[in-house]
């Protein structure tokens, strides 16, 4: 716990701390401990820097599982036992939904969550630094791509049955609606389980050509084995599926798969903040290997000491939302996030990856390049 | 949480209020002639032991007001015991400076509503200890609940329920060989009405575990816990049969958990009877909590009657005084009554408002 006086909890002569309550177990445990690999090295760069203003950045972490229930618990723990300063990087919109109202009711800067739910984009809401693009934003890309490249029609959804796939599956809905189509047919599996079976047997039986995928890893990898012993659709999905375990679990299988991202490719150091993030992430854990979730977490990072930065050496709560959310444009090298009063989304970029025959990702201008 | 308590400002008067009764009656003290229980002197010690005696019936009840909750740690329980018995010294001390005065009708009622919050707090502080092992135990089993059903019983029954549906409607199982024949004869047919049954009774089962667990009195988790043993022979029924009958597609997990869930009542033990100890225990407190405001409010009448009777006894006196004390005898007087008045009125303001719940 941070002795404070007179300043806002988690903040000290020495340190400024921050929480994570996200999924270090359990089957996404993938995206919660690369989340918080991208936060550390960003921390730890900081620090080995001198840190910030001369206090040092540090990050208290705690499992939830990825479940509501354990969200809630960790956040009020992290807020009202750790007094952490801010939030950052809670994995998932589930999780999010159930830790966002403590925040918001105890002013505590909610710090880049690792999803793009649209509830954490009203502009009503206080304490919400998105960095990434909306899910809507991402389904929207895929159905343009579907519709235009490949003149494609025929589009099935599989979504994950709490808010996250409800959230994907709108956006996807309301993509398609736009372009006067409407899914040829939709189904779910539960959290935190890959029992897609049933889903697969109904979606193989409305004979898609494409399949938007709005879930976990393990899953999606699952239902993609499944239809392809009986059909070859356009597999897509979001980027919350955890890029590079999804690769990783399909295998061979994996080419041709797209994927919707909101970071720039783990591997392209033309990009200044990737190259400092490869650089962070080496410094910090020598044997970690770049990948899209835990570039997102350094992004995160960098934008919670980009914050405190532009707060000079007093800093608050209130000034630290004030100063993103005035400053405009934050640039982190490479990557500028803007944000404004009415604006608590940093980027809006989304860029559509393929696995390749080496099983790595590549950006795909057209989905025919990926065919 | 804790209760409310008066602003910093009013925290100064009352002290203020205090430094000046307690200078004044020493004053007073050093400069008249103490005789008898009849003297104004007299009055002015009845009135700082009475101001003595609220501002601890009103700490006790502090202490007293607070909720069990999972803040609070063995240490503070112990401690809070310890502050407990100190403020009940202080009143003993005080309820003897009183007795024998010439207040005695109004001092008995005192005393009387001081040994009820005294009794009350007593209760309430012995029952700390065990209060609070059961609020920890009902947390822990809740978790353990959820950890058991959410994260591992749930998952691997929902994946078993998907994979044998899949076999019997595509004859396909990445746990069987290839062509084992019908894949939807009567076996499979049984096997999954048993699954999707268990899967059923998990649900409830654990709805109503979860739901027993935050319920705030006994009567209401009677009321659910048929429902809970129903799911239970239910779920027995299917636990059997697909414990001789299991097919490859059911994750090897299904039964040891589906029994751990559902043998937590056929232990005989019982969660819920466990719930209902520690909601007893919750709502005794509780209702120790409502007695003890308002003993506190009785107590505060009868103390603000003794004042004004030795108000208007200390204006009788004063004026018989006047003539023979001294001027400085009489102004401190004054200022000590006044002193003392302020001071009572001040540790009212910081008495507690409500009770306060747990966290």
């Amino acid at each position: 716990m941070v002795e404070s006086v007179e300043t806002d909890p988690g903040i000290s002569d020495s340190r400024i701390v921050f929480g994570q309550s996200a999924a270090f177990s359990g089957p996404a445990q993938a995206l919660g401990n690369e989340m918080r690999l991208g936060i550390q090295a960003a921390f730890h760069e900081v620090n080995q820097a001198g840190g910030v203003h001369g206090r040092m950045v540090e990050l208290v972490t705690l499992d939830d599982f990825y479940e509501p229930d354990s969200a809630y618990i960790n956040t009020r723990q992290l807020i009202n036992r750790e007094g952490v300063f801010a939030l950052i990087g809670e994995v998932g919109t589930p999780t999010s939904r159930s830790a966002l109202p403590l925040a918001e009711e105890g002013g505590v800067p909610f710090i880049a969550p690792f999803t793009g739910a649209a509830f954490l984009r009203e502009p009503d809401l206080n304490t919400v630094l998105n960095l990434r693009a909306s899910y809507h934003q991402e389904t929207e890309e895929m159905v343009e791509r579907l519709t235009e490249d490949l003149g494609i029609t025929r589009v099935a959804v599989l979504y994950q049955n709490d808010s996250y796939g409800q959230t994907g599956l709108d956006g996807a809905l309301q993509a398609l609606e736009r372009r006067g189509l409407s899914p040829v047919a939709s189904w779910y599996y539960p959290r935190n389980t890959s029992a897609v079976k049933n889903a697969v047997m109904n979606l193989v039986e409305a004979d898609p050509e494409a399949v938007i995928m709005i879930g976990a890893y393990s899953p999606v990898a699952k239902t993609i084995n499944l239809m392809r012993q009986d059909i070859d659709p356009v597999f897509m999905t979001v980027s919350f599926v955890g890029s590079n375990a999804l690769a990783e679990e399909l295998g061979p299988d994996g080419t041709g798969v797209y994927v919707t991202q909101v970071v720039p490719l783990p591997g392209d150091t033309s990009v200044p903040v990737v190259s400092e993030y490869q650089s962070a992430l080496r410094a910090f854990q020598a044997d970690a290997a770049p990948g899209f979730v835990s570039l997102e977490g350094y992004l995160a990072g960098r934008l919670a000491i980009a914050g405190l930065q532009l707060c000079g050496s007093e800093v608050s709560r209130e000034c630290f939302l004030g100063a993103v959310r005035d400053a405009g444009t934050v640039d982190l090298d490479g990557m500028s996030l803007h944000y404004g009063q009415d604006d608590n989304q940093g980027s809006d970029a989304v860029f559509v990856t393929v696995i390749g025959d080496d099983g790595e990702y590549h950006v795909v201008e057209s989905l025919g390049e990926g065919r | 949480m804790t209760a409310r308590v008066g602003s910093a400002p009013m925290k100064v008067i009352v002290a203020l209020s205090l430094v000046v009764t307690l200078a004044s009656v020493g004053g007073w003290l050093a400069t008249g002639d103490l005789t008898g229980d009849d003297t104004p002197d007299a009055d002015v010690q009845a009135l700082a032991a009475v101001l003595e005696v609220s501002r601890h019936s009103n700490a006790l009840a502090l202490i007293g007001s607070v909720e069990t909750n999972l803040n609070m740690t063995r240490e503070s329980v112990i401690a809070s015991r310890t502050a407990v018995a100190e403020h009940k010294t202080r009143l003993s001390e005080q309820l003897a400076v009183l007795d024998g005065g010439r207040y005695a009708a109004r001092m008995e009622k005192i005393r009387e509503q001081v040994g009820l919050l005294v009794s009350n707090v007593d209760r309430i502080e012995a029952g700390r200890p065990d209060l609070l092992r059961s609020l920890l135990a009902g947390t822990r089993n809740s978790q353990e609940l959820n950890m058991l059903t959410v994260r591992e019983l749930q998952p691997a029954l929902n994946t078993s329920v998907d994979n044998q549906f899949y076999y019997m409607m595509t004859g396909r199982s990445e746990f069987r060989d290839a062509d084992t024949g019908d894949p939807m004869n009567r076996e499979e047919l049984l096997r999954y009405h048993h699954l999707a049954s268990l899967q059923r009774s998990v649900t409830v089962g654990h709805l109503i575990l979860a739901a027993a667990y935050r319920m705030p009195n006994p009567s209401l988790v009677t009321s659910v816990e048929g429902g809970f043993v129903s799911a239970a022979q239910r779920a027995r029924r299917d636990i059997e049969y697909l414990s001789a009958h299991g097919g490859p597609d059911i994750d090897a997990s299904v039964i040891p958990l589906a029994e751990r869930l559902f043998q937590i009542d056929a232990t005989g033990s019982t969660t819920f009877d466990e719930i209902r100890t520690r909601l007893s225990r919750a709502v005794l407190e509780r209702e120790l909590i409502a007695i003890n405001h308002q003993v506190q409010d009785r107590l505060d009448t009868e103390i603000d009657g003794l004042v004004e009777e030795i108000k208007q006894a200390a204006a009788v006196s004063a004026d018989e005084t006047e003539q023979a004390a001294s001027t400085a005898q009489a102004v401190l007087i004054g200022v000590a009554i006044a002193g003392i008045i302020a001071t009572l009125v001040g540790v009212r303001h910081l008495k507690p408002r409500s009770a306060a719940g747990g966290d």
